[in-house]
């Protein structure tokens, strides 16, 4: 005869999860977000297919001539390899002599646009190339500005910071409060739901940015994987921490992420380490992931993997603690 | 359907609110509040700001007293297991608007953790109950003020408790829909259960309530029938300020008046009227006014313990019928 009560906390509470799941899911968050996912797709594309252009140096017109692949001896044809230092063609210099014009970007001679011993103007394209696209170009080009430092902790606010004063300002949590389910129980529902449709939208979002590039792109998504699951686990718990706190949490956590996140995020010295993205950078810093990232900032000066992903974890269970406790305490109005 | 044996509440009363006071801030919106809730229909009744919201609030286990103690069925009621035996029909009309009628009692069963069978056989009872099971499948946000109240009523009925909690439900609410909630109360408190209504309009609880609570500035004024508190109302001394010109002559004529008590004349245009039964009072005041000569400039009840009582009672003399 004991079981029916605890059967029936467990409904309540699963009630609470599925609620807040599909109130989130269906909710303005959701289409900020998309547009915001969009838009880094967008600029992923972008950077995924934008072409490096070999251009005419010269002032006046000059010759063009094609120049000599060093591996086959002939000329460099459409799909043929090139590096950074490879010479890609010569135009005509000023007394006579031909001057060597370098591809300046690994990758695949796409198009040539000019005929051999054709008439060129300057800035009159030349070659074309498609540079190749490394992991480590992805890191560091798109997935760190974009991806870590805005869409991650943007998205997790979103969700977190209004799942808790949303109802509130909206009014209906009294319906949640005066359910008999007990106020840490609700909480940790809330937080179950949040985390859950949070983490499946960074992840997915991750793919969706990493996927195009092809196998370095998947590399780089096992590497980032558990990085992004213990840094939005962070970010939830936090922003929900603040959404039991104050009524307009989601503006002070956009503050939040926005100011220190981003700013002090970026500065030497101690300050850096109350942000997440301090620890989630450090992480991704480690030579032990053979990412070969670099910090930027000379002075950043990271910590260890190991740290930072015992700082993240803890971090997120303090905060849900700190959460649950506030909010079976607070009354809200 | 009770989730509790009843032998433990019969015993003693179904809410016991002891010595209760309520501050936020500097603001003491519940003064030292001593009562106790039966089953039937009991009126919570105040002008606006008396702390009726507190009260249901401190009730529903939404906010806890500063000082002083609440027990539901022998529970605390900020505690979890006080909740299971109140319903709350909060007093806005918000709610999760996107979903059906019928959807949002649902989930309000899944929130008093019944499944399955039981939640949707416990969900159609109440639809019935509140008469809304042909309407039941229209998003919430289409539904008329009546309707909204009755699908929160729902979601308060769904885990059938011994305490409904009502924040003025009938605010807004046209007679005929006013009729029928009366009537779906009236079927509720004859099964057993403790209705407590709010209300600012005393006369909304003719035919309804068996008890009223009157509060005033966070205080218990009275409680009682509805006759009795009609009765503590009608003999409440009321001290009142008339300017007016000529204040000799219009004192002279207002100790006419079988209402008024004693007359003083303060300055040349100020009088003070001490007043016995101040609903009389307004109504042969309101004829003497508009005889002729009688200049009145103002009126203005002057013990401030009374003020809203006196609001109210002026705006109940106002309203036609």
């Amino acid at each position: 005869m004991k079981n029916p009560l605890q059967i029936s906390l467990f409904a309540s509470c699963f009630q609470v999860f599925c609620l807040t799941l599909r109130r989130q899911f269906f909710s303005r968050q959701t289409i900020v977000i998309t547009m915001l996912l969009g838009l880094a797709l967008a600029i992923t594309m972008v950077w995924l297919v934008s072409d490096s252009y070999v251009r005419s140096p010269m002032r006046g017109t000059t010759t063009y001539y094609r120049a000599l692949s060093p591996e086959t001896n002939a000329y460099y044809v459409i799909g043929d390899r090139v590096e950074a230092e490879s010479i890609v063609c010569f135009v005509q210099g000023r007394r006579g002599g031909k001057r060597e014009i370098k591809a300046r970007v690994s990758g695949v001679i796409s198009e040539i646009k000019i005929e051999n011993d054709e008439k060129v103007r300057r800035r009159e394209m030349l070659v074309r190339i498609q540079p190749d696209r490394t992991g480590l170009q992805l890191a560091s080009e798109v997935l760190s500005p974009l991806f870590m430092g805005f869409l991650l902790p943007i998205i997790s606010l979103g969700y977190a910071s209004a799942a808790i004063s949303g109802e509130r300002t909206n009014r209906t949590l009294v319906y949640l409060l005066s359910t008999s389910i007990p106020r840490p129980l609700i909480y940790c529902s809330l937080y179950a739901a949040v985390l859950l449709l949070t983490l499946a939208v960074t992840l997915g979002c991750l793919a969706s940015i990493c996927l195009p590039v092809g196998v370095n792109g998947i590399e780089v998504l096992y590497k980032y994987a558990p990085v992004v699951f213990v840094s939005t686990t962070s970010y939830v718990s936090l922003f929900l921490l603040f959404s039991a706190w104050f009524r307009r949490a989601t503006f002070l956590a956009l503050a939040y992420a926005l100011m220190i996140e981003t700013l002090t995020a970026n500065m030497p010295g101690v300050v850096k380490s109350i942000t997440v993205s301090f620890y989630a950078n450090s992480w991704l810093y480690d030579k032990s992931l053979s990412l070969g990232l670099e910090p930027n900032i000379p002075a950043y000066n990271p910590v260890m993997a190991g740290t930072s992903q015992i700082v993240l974890v803890l971090a997120s269970i303090v905060f849900l603690a700190l959460g649950m406790w506030i909010f079976s305490r607070k009354e809200y109005d | 359907m009770t989730l509790e044996p009843s032998i433990s509440v019969a015993a003693s009363p179904l809410v016991e609110i002891k010595n209760v006071s309520k501050w936020f801030g500097p603001l003491m919106a519940l003064n030292g509040i001593s009562l106790e809730i039966n089953p039937g229909i009991t009126g919570l009744v105040g002008p606006n700001g008396a702390g009726k919201t507190t009260l249901l609030r401190l009730l529903t286990g939404q906010s806890k007293p500063s000082i002083g103690e609440i027990r539901i069925c022998e529970f605390d009621s900020w505690s979890a297991k006080a909740k299971s035996h109140v319903g709350f029909c909060p007093y806005d009309d918000s709610t999760w608007d996107e979903m059906s009628g019928r959807k949002l009692v649902r989930v309000s069963a899944g929130l008093h953790g019944f499944k399955g069978e039981e939640a949707r056989h416990r969900t159609e009872t109440v639809l019935e109950t509140v008469g809304m099971i042909d309407r039941a499948d229209r998003p919430v946000r289409t539904y008329s003020k009546g309707m909204r109240q009755r699908i929160k009523l729902g979601q308060a009925l769904i885990h059938d408790p011994d305490l409904l909690v009502l924040d003025e439900p009938l605010n807004g609410i046209d007679p005929v829909g006013r009729e029928e909630l009366n009537q779906l109360f009236l079927r509720l408190a004859r099964s057993g259960k403790a209705i407590l209504i709010s209300s600012h309009i005393l006369n909304e609880m003719d035919h309804l309530a068996d008890h009223i609570l009157f509060v005033c500035r966070g205080k218990l004024l009275a409680s009682g029938s509805l006759e009795a508190i009609r009765g503590v109302l009608d003999d409440y001394p009321l001290k009142v300020r008339v300017s007016c010109q000529s204040a000799r002559r219009v004192a002279s004529e207002l100790m006419m008046l079988n209402s008024v008590k004693s007359v003083s004349i303060e300055t040349l245009d100020d009088l003070l009227l001490e007043v016995q039964n101040p609903n009389r009072f307004y109504a042969e005041f309101g004829e003497f006014a508009v005889s002729p000569n009688i200049h009145i400039h103002g009126l203005k009840a002057t013990d401030t313990s009374a003020e809203a009582i006196f609001d109210y009672l002026m705006a109940r003399s106002s309203k036609p019928g």
